[in-house]
C-alpha cells in the first residue's frame, strides 16, 4: 500500500514537473500571441540606413563632392531634467561649444522638448566634437583635461552624413550644392540628383535589454546603396587656373563679375567652367542668390563684335562675300534707315578681313544688309543662337534671337554686329569650337560618365556633332582671319603667345538699359570679352573670357575685352598648353624625355 | 525481495535518465545558443568594423583631396620655397602617336 502511495507520489511529480517542462519549452520555442504582442513592441528593431550620397569627381577621379560622416548633437532637456545634470552639462557644452553658460541653462530648464539642438550636421572631425564621443542612445562620454571620462546624460550624438566639398570654393557652380533636406539645388548636384541620391537601407529584427541587436533574430538586412559616382569633363588643374586668372581680372578692373569657359574643340568636352563672384556650397545661405548663378549659362548678354564672326562667316559661307572683297566705311558714321552707326576708329574702306580684324561695325552692317536676313537669320539659328545647348546645368539659358518676323530694316544690320541679340557665355564658345573645328558643331558636356556604386557603368557620355553650320573651307578663312585680331596691330593683340598662332576676337557691349530707365544703352557700364582659340593651325583648346561692367578706366576710357580680357584669355591658355603639353602644332602628348 | 527491490529501482532509474537526457538537451542547447550569441556578437562588431573603417577611408580620401588641391600644393611649394614649374615647350620631346590627333582629343590617352 505504502509503495503504491509512493509510485502515485512519484508519478504525480513526474507529471506535474513534465508539465511545467513541456509547457515552458512549448512558451519558449512556439510563444503564443498574447506573449509575443507584448513583447514584440519592446524587442522589435527597425533600423533604416541612409545611403551615401553619389561623389562627384573630376576627369582625372579627383575628388569634388563626397559624403562624409558626420553628427547632429542636441540636448534632451527632459531627460536630463530626470536622469542628468543640467548644471554639469551646461557647463560643459558651453566651454566647448562656446556658448553662454547661463543662458544655455535657462534653456535647457525652461524646455519642454525632447530635443534641444546644440550643433546641426557637423562632419566627425569638426573640432568641437574633439572630447565627445558617443555612448548610447541617450548619453555621450566627455573626456576632461585629465583624461577622466565623464558622462553627460540626455546629451546625444547622432549619426549624420555631411555633403562635403573638399576642394572648398574651386567649382562651386558647377558642382552646386544640397539643401538642408539634402536634396540638390544647384548644378550637378541638382541635375543628377535622382543618380546621387542612392537607396535607403533597412534591418528588421530583434533588441536585447541592452536594445542592441541580436544578431540571429535579424529577418531583413538590405543595406543602403550608395549614390552614383559622377564623373566630370572638368580638369581640377585648367578649373583652377582660370578661377585664380578671372580673380585677378576682377580685382583688377573691379568688374561686376567675370565668368569663363575652357572648351575642347574636337569633342566639345567642358574643361573648366568658372564664375566669380564664387560660393562656398556648404554655406551657400550665406551668400546672395546672384553669387550663386552659374553665369557662363545663365546670363543672356548683347555679345557685341564676337558675333561678327559668326555673321561674317555666315556671309562667306552663303558665297556671298569673300574674304578681298571692300567695303566703304564710311568714315566711321553711317546713316541708314534714319539711324546712325558708329565706328570706334574713322575707317574709310576696308576688306572683309580687315573689317573682321579692326571690328567695324558699318563694314559688317553693309555685309548683312548684302546677305539678307533670311540668311543672316537662319544661319545664326544653325549656331545654335536662341536655343538651349543642352548641357544639362540647371539655369541654362538660351539667348535670345527675335523671330524674322519682328525684324525691321535695320535688324540685320544691327543683330550682325551683335546687338539686337542675346546669348550665353556657353553658346559663344560653342560658335568659336565650332569655327575652330572645321565648322563642325559639337555638343558641349560637362558629365563624363556616371558609375553606380559597384563601379558599374551606368551611362557615358561621348562627343556628339550637332550639326555643320559652316563649311570647312568657311572656317579655315575665318581661323585665318580672326588670327589677325590676335597680330600685334589687331584689337585682341595681348591675347598672343609667344610660339604660337592664336585666334580669338575681342567684344565689349553696351549694357541694355531696361525699358523703366527709357530703353537704349548706357554710356558707362559695359560686358567684355575675349574668346579664342589656339594652336590656330590646329585648334584644340578655345577659351571664353568674360567681365561685366569694368569700373578701373584706361587713358581715360572704359576699358575693352582687348584690354580687360585678352591678358587673361592668354594667362589661361599659357597654362594650359604647359599642363596639357601642347605642341604649336597642335600635338599633345607624349612626354619622353625632357631635355637638360 | 530482491524482486520486489528491483522494479521499486526502475522509475527512478527512469527518471534518471529522462532528466538526464533533458539535461543534456538544455545544456547543448544552451551552448549552441551561446556560442550562436558570442558570433553574432562578433559579426556585429565586424559590422561597426566595417563601418568605422569605411568612414576612416572616407576621411583620409577627403582629407587628401583637399591636400592635393592645386591651390593647397601651391601653397606648400611656396612654404618650401621650391621654385617649381610645368616644362617649357622646348622642353619636352614628343613622339608621333599612331593614333590620329582627332581621336586622341578626348584627353584620356592611354
Amino acid at each position: 500500500m505504502e509503495k503504491k502511495r509512493t509510485l502515485v507520489i512519484e508519478i504525480t511529480i513526474i507529471i506535474f514537473f513534465g508539465l511545467i517542462f513541456f509547457r515552458l519549452a512549448y512558451l519558449h520555442l512556439t510563444p503564443p500571441e498574447w506573449i509575443t504582442s507584448r513583447t514584440e513592441g519592446m524587442r522589435l528593431l527597425i533600423q533604416k540606413s541612409n545611403p551615401s550620397r553619389g561623389q562627384i569627381v573630376d576627369r582625372n577621379g579627383e575628388l569634388f563632392a563626397l559624403d562624409a560622416p558626420g553628427y547632429t548633437m542636441y540636448a534632451d532637456p527632459k531627460y536630463i531634467k530626470k536622469h542628468g545634470n543640467i548644471e554639469l552639462v551646461s557647463s560643459i557644452i558651453s566651454k566647448e561649444l562656446f556658448y553662454d553658460k547661463n543662458i544655455l541653462m535657462n534653456n535647457l530648464l525652461n524646455s519642454k522638448r525632447a530635443y534641444y539642438p546644440l550643433l546641426i550636421k557637423k562632419p566627425e572631425t569638426h573640432t568641437s566634437f574633439k572630447n565627445f564621443s558617443p555612448r548610447d542612445n541617450l548619453s555621450i562620454t566627455y573626456k576632461d583635461k585629465t583624461g577622466k571620462n565623464i558622462v553627460l546624460n540626455g546629451v546625444v550624438l547622432k549619426k549624420e552624413r555631411i555633403r562635403s566639398y573638399p576642394k572648398g570654393l574651386v567649382l562651386s557652380h558647377v558642382l552646386g550644392y544640397i539643401n538642408f533636406d539634402r536634396i540638390g539645388s544647384g548644378g550637378i548636384e541638382q541635375s543628377y540628383h535622382s543618380y546621387l541620391l542612392g537607396k535607403e537601407g533597412l534591418r528588421k529584427g530583434k533588441k536585447d535589454a541592452r536594445k542592441k541587436e541580436i544578431y540571429d533574430a535579424r529577418e531583413i538586412d538590405r543595406p543602403a546603396e550608395d549614390g552614383a559616382k559622377i564623373t566630370l569633363t572638368i580638369d581640377q588643374e585648367i578649373q583652377n587656373i582660370t578661377e585664380d586668372v578671372i580673380y585677378q581680372m576682377f580685382l583688377k578692373f573691379r568688374t561686376k563679375s567675370a565668368w569663363a569657359i575652357v572648351q575642347d574643340v574636337q569633342t566639345g568636352e567642358i574643361l573648366a567652367m568658372a564664375s566669380y563672384p564664387t560660393f562656398n556650397p556648404v554655406k551657400y545661405n550665406k551668400v546672395d542668390e546672384e553669387w550663386r548663378r552659374n553665369r557662363a549659362i545663365s546670363i543672356n548678354f548683347d555679345p557685341g563684335s564676337t558675333l561678327k564672326t559668326a555673321s561674317i562667316g555666315i556671309a562667306i559661307d552663303k558665297g556671298v562675300i569673300d574674304v578681298e572683297d571692300q567695303f566703304d566705311c564710311e568714315n566711321g558714321r553711317w546713316l541708314y534707315a534714319g539711324k546712325y552707326l558708329n565706328d570706334w576708329k574713322n575707317f574709310k574702306t576696308l576688306n572683309v578681313q580687315e573689317i573682321l580684324k579692326n571690328s567695324s561695325n558699318i563694314g559688317t552692317a553693309k555685309i548683312m544688309l548684302k546677305l539678307g536676313d533670311k540668311d543672316l537669320y537662319d544661319g545664326l539659328k544653325n549656331f545654335g543662337f536662341g536655343e538651349k545647348l543642352g548641357i544639362n546645368l540647371p539655369g541654362e539659358e538660351k539667348g535670345q534671337l527675335n523671330d524674322i518676323k519682328k525684324w525691321t530694316k535695320i535688324s540685320s544690320s544691327r543683330i550682325g554686329i551683335g546687338q539686337g541679340i542675346t546669348a550665353t557665355g556657353l553658346q559663344m564658345i560653342t560658335l568659336y569650337s565650332t569655327v575652330a573645328n572645321d565648322g563642325v558643331m559639337m555638343k558641349p558636356y560637362i558629365v563624363k560618365k556616371i558609375e553606380s556604386f559597384e563601379g558599374d557603368l551606368i551611362h557615358e557620355y561621348k562627343p556628339e556633332v550637332l550639326r555643320k553650320p559652316i563649311s570647312l573651307a568657311t572656317s579655315q578663312k575665318l581661323r585665318e582671319m580672326l588670327t589677325t585680331v590676335v597680330d600685334s596691330n589687331g584689337t585682341g593683340n595681348k591675347a598672343k603667345i609667344k610660339g604660337y598662332k592664336v585666334a580669338g576676337k575681342t567684344g565689349t557691349a553696351q549694357k541694355v538699359k531696361s525699358s523703366s530707365e527709357g530703353g537704349g544703352y548706357y554710356d558707362d557700364k559695359e560686358v567684355v570679352s575675349f574668346i579664342g582659340f589656339f594652336p590656330a593651325n590646329n585648334p584644340q583648346i578655345s577659351i571664353l573670357v568674360m567681365a561685366d561692367e569694368p569700373s578701373i578706366r584706361v587713358n581715360g576710357k572704359l576699358p575693352g575685352g582687348g584690354t580687360v580680357c585678352a591678358p587673361a584669355f592668354k594667362e589661361i591658355a599659357e597654362h594650359t598648353i604647359k599642363y596639357l603639353k601642347i605642341s604649336p602644332e597642335g600635338k599633345r602628348i607624349y612626354i619622353t624625355q625632357a631635355e637638360n | 525481495m530482491k524482486n520486489k527491490n528491483h522494479n521499486h529501482s526502475k522509475l527512478p532509474n527512469l527518471i534518471i535518465i529522462i532528466l538526464l537526457i533533458t539535461m543534456i538537451i538544455f545544456v547543448s542547447y544552451t551552448q549552441v545558443n551561446n556560442s550562436c550569441s558570442s558570433y553574432g556578437e562578433k559579426i556585429l562588431y565586424q559590422e561597426d568594423e566595417i563601418i568605422s573603417i569605411n568612414n576612416r577611408l572616407i576621411r583620409y580620401n577627403e582629407s587628401w583631396s583637399s591636400l592635393t588641391s592645386p591651390r593647397n600644393l601651391k601653397k606648400i611649394i611656396e612654404h618650401h620655397n621650391l621654385d617649381m614649374m610645368l616644362p617649357e615647350n622646348k622642353q619636352i620631346v614628343r613622339i608621333e602617336s599612331k593614333i590620329s590627333n582627332k581621336m586622341t582629343a578626348g584627353l584620356n590617352i592611354k
